[in-house]
């Protein structure tokens, strides 16, 4: 046990508090993508969809247990609770005892795995090292095959990535702040250089992995679940269009798994930080991740999304629905002829049931109370959608008025601003 | 003529056997307990033969595909209302038509066997994740109280995971329980007054997974609705964290 500032040893349990606590500001919760069998004498698999074993009073899941090694930290990044100019009770957890508390909750089925981070203690290969220790003990000794997920540092040497790579299942750095700008604002210590570096270094080893594979050479693994990040959303002043591009581009030339939003809560006071009494930006956060789904899973690009003109997502409509009303000369679609990609864009028609539609098809052709059956949204849908060549409501008279119908909001803007929201106006 | 089988997938195959051997279409098909007095249908009672079973599963399999088969499967195990005559009219249009007949989706029974199939791959999913282990000297014990009847399926997911300790999965509501040593497991009747002791060293750790679960939470983004969507308040019993506390709802304060 490690003695803290004040010479006074805390109990496993206050400091558990301190730094699930600590660590709950990531909001990387899935357990997904790796799919590994149990071997005797060891304890663990992993599941490939991912398991959720709670979910907190926030609504959000809990499937990993979350923590950092430590809060203390070296870094004084303005938007960051476990900065070092701030007050806080600081802990530490020893490698030994983060692998017993994770070896013992998976055992009574509390968690998928561990997900460890860090606070930077004195230098990031010092920290780096520390997390490699915690995982190789539950791996070595415990013979743990559960999911493990973890955090490299940013700043620490490749040499070190590469060791904990090949101990885990995902691996992330954190971006949090989109641009650079922001990033010399809020994280002066910390450049765009020291956070993508490592990333593409990680998204090197594995495609090179990947490639290894199709040649079916057996090498060592390397973060089998992939890469992920995280954004910080509301904290600076990037638009949507800009998080978006920055996903984009993260998806298609980094290959990362996952892009997370977290909405930023203010934890602390300062001179170029939202006020303390801001509200998390939570719907925005929520349309974001409407919008990365449609950038993952349904063929979208972001320039369809957005344009600069309009750089931010509409709050009172999901994205897809927003792209839909502002094309509505592709629509109605024609379920029975049009392909896979058209379905997938009629709003209220997900992956699931766009494929269930070009099946069913081929049996019989779909009316609409076959629509339903197949999971398709039809209060949404209907508007977009014709099945025997005829529409099941008529064509709304206008745009305003459908808008009112999908969104649920009477249509003020469109009679108020007729040409564009005026800056700073908000409804 | 009206059906009574056992409820099982042995005997689902042997009714599907005795009803082409009868050459009729079943007015309705009930399980074993689940019959109804005075029935003015007459009706039969499907003996089981593991032989005919398992000749009559063969021939099937050869003509379903994957996917279905693991349907049809999952929709025994939920035990819903029409699932069983959804089945067997599943069944007996794949046999006579082969896959072709998967494909109509849209189709009343079909869709229902889809349906009965989600309803227990959805409690299995959520099972995986919501059972709670216990420390009962060694072994490791927990309770569960499902719907439909998964106890078979989430005995095949841990039977792979708790690989170095003996465990048993005991289901409540059915008074059977999953037992596994080693590799193997086998399900038991069990009595639910029969829960054993906790041992030493287990109340240790639920009071740390009780602080680490309040530690995690966002107390600026308290959400009722979201936690409840996805954890309806039927999974809370046996949970050793206590969800809805900050919302005035955990089952301890009582709440509606």
């Amino acid at each position: 046990m490690r003695s803290l500032s004040g010479g006074c040893v805390m109990d496993v349990m206050d400091r558990l508090a301190i730094l699930a606590d600590a660590a709950k500001y990531d909001v990387s919760c899935s357990s997904s993508g790796s799919n590994r069998a149990g071997k005797p004498g060891g304890l663990g698999n992993a599941y490939s969809a991912g398991i959720c074993h709670t979910w907190t009073d926030d609504g959000r899941c809990v499937s990993l247990l979350k923590l950092l090694l430590t809060n203390d930290c070296v870094y004084d990044c303005a938007y960051c609770v476990n900065r070092r100019s701030n007050d806080r009770p600081r802990a530490t957890f020893t490698p030994r005892e983060v692998a017993d508390l994770t070896v013992n909750f998976y055992r009574r089925n509390y968690i998928e795995g561990l997900f460890l981070s860090s606070g930077v203690r004195q230098s990031p290969d010092d920290t780096m090292l520390d997390l490699i220790r915690s995982v190789y003990i539950l791996r070595d000794e415990y013979r743990f095959n559960g999911y493990i997920h973890a955090k490299t540092i940013p700043g620490s040497s490749p040499e070190l990535i590469e060791r904990l790579g090949r101990l885990v299942d995902r691996i992330s750095v954190n971006i949090e702040l989109p641009t650079e700008q922001s990033l010399s604002l809020l994280a002066p210590q910390k450049t765009k250089q020291s956070i993508f570096t490592p990333m593409r270094f990680i998204s090197g080893r594995i495609e090179e992995r990947a490639q290894e594979k199709r040649l079916a050479l057996r090498a060592p693994r390397f973060a089998p679940a992939g890469q992920t990040t995280q954004l910080i959303v509301g904290a600076t002043p990037e638009t949507d269009r800009s998080i978006l591009r920055l996903s984009e581009g993260l998806y298609g030339r980094l290959g990362l798994k996952r892009v997370y939003y977290s909405a930023y809560l203010p934890v602390n006071e300062g001179r170029n930080l939202p006020s303390l009494m801001t509200a998390p930006p939570l719907l925005r956060e929520h349309r974001l991740y409407q919008a990365d789904w449609l950038l993952r899973f349904y063929g979208f690009n972001v320039a369809e999304i957005l344009d600069e003109r309009e750089p931010s997502l509409d709050e009172e409509l999901d994205p897809k629905t927003a792209w839909a009303l502002r094309n509505m000369h592709i629509f109605p679609v024609n379920v029975n002829r049009a392909d896979y990609e058209q379905i997938l864009r009629i709003p209220g028609i997900g992956v699931k049931s766009a494929r269930r539609i070009v099946v069913a098809r081929r049996a019989r052709r779909l009316r609409h109370e076959d629509l339903k059956r197949l999971g398709v949204v039809m209060k949404r849908a209907a508007h977009f959608l014709t099945c025997e060549g005829r529409m099941e409501r008529r064509p709304s008279v206008s745009l305003g008025r459908l808008r009112f119908l999908l969104s649920g909001k009477p249509p003020v803007q469109q009679l108020l601003l007729p040409f564009g929201p005026l800056e700073g106006e908000g409804l | 003529m009206i059906y009574i089988y056992d409820g099982t997938w042995d005997g689902l195959m042997c009714l599907i056997y005795r009803t082409a051997e009868d050459g009729v279409v079943p007015e309705a098909i009930l399980r074993n307990g689940a019959e109804k007095q005075g029935l003015l249908f007459e009706s039969a009672r499907v003996e089981n033969n593991s032989n005919i079973a398992e000749a009559t599963a063969s021939l099937l399999r050869k003509r379903v595909s994957g996917p279905t088969w693991g349907d049809a499967w999952f929709a025994l195990l939920s035990g819903d209302d029409g699932a069983d005559m959804a089945l067997w009219h599943l069944l007996e249009r794949v046999w006579r038509r082969g896959r072709r007949a998967e494909l109509d989706l849209a189709d009343p029974c079909i869709d229902a066997v889809r349906r009965a199939a989600r309803h227990t791959g959805g409690e299995y999913e959520k099972y995986l994740g919501v059972t709670r282990f216990k420390d009962v000297g060694g072994i490791l014990y927990a309770q569960i109280e499902p719907g439909c009847d998964v106890l078979p399926l989430l005995a095949g997911h841990f039977s792979r995971r708790l690989t170095d300790r003996g465990w048993v999965l005991h289901d409540l509501r059915r008074a059977r329980a999953a037992v596994c040593r080693g590799a193997d497991w086998y399900v038991t009747d069990m009595d639910p007054s029969q829960a054993p002791r906790i041992g030493s060293g287990e109340q240790r750790y639920q009071d740390l997974w009780r602080e680490f679960y309040r530690a995690t939470t966002t107390r600026e983004r308290l959400n009722y609705k979201v936690q409840r969507t996805h954890m309806p308040r039927k999974y809370w019993k046996h949970l050793v964290e206590t969800p809805g506390e900050l919302h005035g709802d955990s089952l301890a304060s009582g709440g509606a």
